[in-house]
C-alpha cells in the first residue's frame, strides 16, 4: 500500500513537470509570426525594451542579439520559386532588383546554419558586390559549380538555405513586409 | 478520493512552476551564453572587434559575412560604462542589450551626423554624472549585465582595411575611467 501511494505521487510529480514543459514548448515555439513573400519568409520575432516573459523566450531561441526592425529586416528561403526545397545538386537562377534599404544583401547557409566552405570565400553577393545588368537588375547563379558572372557558391550534395539582409529599410517593409520585392528563386538545373 | 485530488492539485501546481521558471530562465541562460562565448574570458567594459566570419566561423548560427561586429560585455555595478564608436559607411549601429536580452537602445549612423556614437550607460537607478557634455546620449540600463554590439557593413573584401583601422579607435571604458 505504501508503495503503491509513493508511485502515485512519482506519477503526479513526473506529469506535473511533464505538462509544466510541454506548454513552454507550445508557448514559446507558437506565435513566431512568420510572413511569407513567395519563397522568403520573415519573422516578427524582435528583441524590444518592453517584451513580456514569452516574446523574450521565444527571442532568445529565435533571434538572440538581432538588430531591431528599423535597423534590419531579415528573410529566409529553404525553397525554390516553385516550392521545391533547395539543394546543393542543382544550379539556380536569382534574378532581381536592389531591395528597399539603404543596404542590402543575400548570404547562403549550409545545413547546420553556418557559411558554405569554398575555394573562392564566397559567402553572399550585395548591393555594393553584385555586378548589374545595364538596367541595374542583377543575377546571380547558385550553385556548387562554379559558374561565370555572379557566383554564389554551396555544397554538393547537401541542402541549403539562402537569407536576405535589408539594413535600414523602406516604410514599405514594415508597412507590408508580404509585398516586398526579393529576387526570384528559379531552378535552372541538376546533377 | 481526497489523496487523489492532493495529488492532482499538487501536479497542476508543479506544472504551472516548472512552466513559469523554463518561460523566465530561458533568456537568461540564453544571454549569459552568448555574453561568455563572445566576451571570451570574462572581461568586460573592453571592447573587442572581432574578424568578419567565414565558413570557420562557430560562435553564432547564421553569421553574417559582410558585417564586422565588435562587442562589449557591460558590467555597471562598478559605475557607469562609456562607449565612443567611430562610425564607418555605408551602415554602422550600436545596440545594447540587458541580460534578459531586450534590446533597450540602438543608435546607427543616421543619427549621429558624421561625429561618431558617444553614449554613456547608467547602471539602474544610477544618477546622471555632473559636468557629462550635453552631447554625450545618457542611458538607464534595466539591468547591471548586458551587452553592447557594434555592427558595420563591409562594403567589399577591398573595404576591410579601412573600416578595421577606423574600428579600432573604439572605447568602452568605465565613467569617468
Amino acid at each position: 500500500m505504501r508503495i503503491s501511494v509513493a508511485w502515485q505521487w512519482a506519477g503526479a510529480i513526473v506529469l506535473g513537470l511533464a505538462i509544466g514543459l510541454g506548454a513552454s514548448l507550445l508557448a514559446i515555439g507558437s506565435g513566431r509570426g512568420n510572413i511569407a513573400a513567395g519563397p522568403w519568409v520573415t519573422s516578427m520575432v524582435y528583441g524590444s525594451s518592453d517584451a513580456d516573459m514569452y516574446t523574450r523566450a521565444r527571442v532568445a531561441l529565435f533571434g538572440l542579439l538581432a538588430l531591431n526592425k528599423e535597423q534590419a529586416v531579415y528573410y529566409t528561403a529553404s525553397v525554390d520559386d516553385a516550392g521545391e526545397r533547395l539543394s546543393g545538386d542543382c544550379t539556380y537562377l536569382l534574378k532581381g532588383q536592389d531591395l528597399t534599404a539603404r543596404w542590402w544583401s543575400v548570404t547562403a547557409y549550409g545545413a547546420d546554419s553556418y557559411l558554405i566552405a569554398n575555394d573562392a570565400g564566397i559567402y553572399s553577393f550585395s548591393k555594393t558586390t553584385v555586378a548589374r545588368e545595364p538596367d541595374g537588375s542583377y543575377e546571380v547563379r547558385v550553385s556548387a559549380a562554379r559558374q561565370a558572372g555572379n557566383w554564389l557558391p554551396v555544397k554538393r550534395g547537401e541542402r541549403f538555405d539562402l537569407t536576405a539582409r535589408l539594413y535600414n529599410p523602406a516604410a514599405a517593409v514594415h508597412a507590408d513586409p508580404a509585398a516586398v520585392a526579393l529576387p526570384v528563386i528559379e531552378k535552372e538545373s541538376c546533377e | 478520493m481526497k489523496r487523489f485530488a492532493l495529488m492532482a492539485a499538487s501536479a497542476i501546481l508543479l506544472a504551472a512552476a516548472t512552466h513559469l521558471l523554463v518561460v523566465w530562465a530561458t533568456p537568461r541562460i540564453a544571454m549569459n551564453a552568448a555574453m561568455t562565448k563572445i566576451g571570451g574570458n570574462g572581461e568586460s567594459n573592453i571592447i573587442k572587434n572581432a574578424p568578419p566570419a567565414t565558413s570557420k566561423a562557430r560562435t553564432i548560427v547564421r553569421p553574417s559575412p559582410d558585417l564586422a561586429y565588435s562587442a562589449c560585455v557591460l558590467d555597471l555595478s562598478q559605475g557607469p560604462v562609456r562607449l565612443r564608436i567611430p562610425v564607418t559607411a555605408p551602415y554602422t549601429s550600436l545596440s545594447l542589450y540587458s541580460s534578459a536580452t531586450d534590446n533597450y537602445f540602438v543608435l546607427d549612423d543616421r543619427n549621429t551626423a558624421g561625429t561618431g556614437m558617444d553614449v554613456l550607460v547608467l547602471g539602474p537607478g544610477a544618477e546622471r554624472p555632473a559636468g557629462i557634455s550635453p552631447e554625450v546620449t545618457v542611458v538607464e540600463a534595466p539591468a547591471a549585465r548586458g551587452m553592447a554590439i557594434v555592427r558595420r557593413v563591409i562594403e567589399s573584401k577591398a573595404a576591410l582595411p579601412a573600416v578595421d583601422a577606423v574600428r579600432a579607435r573604439s572605447v568602452c571604458d568605465v565613467y569617468p575611467g
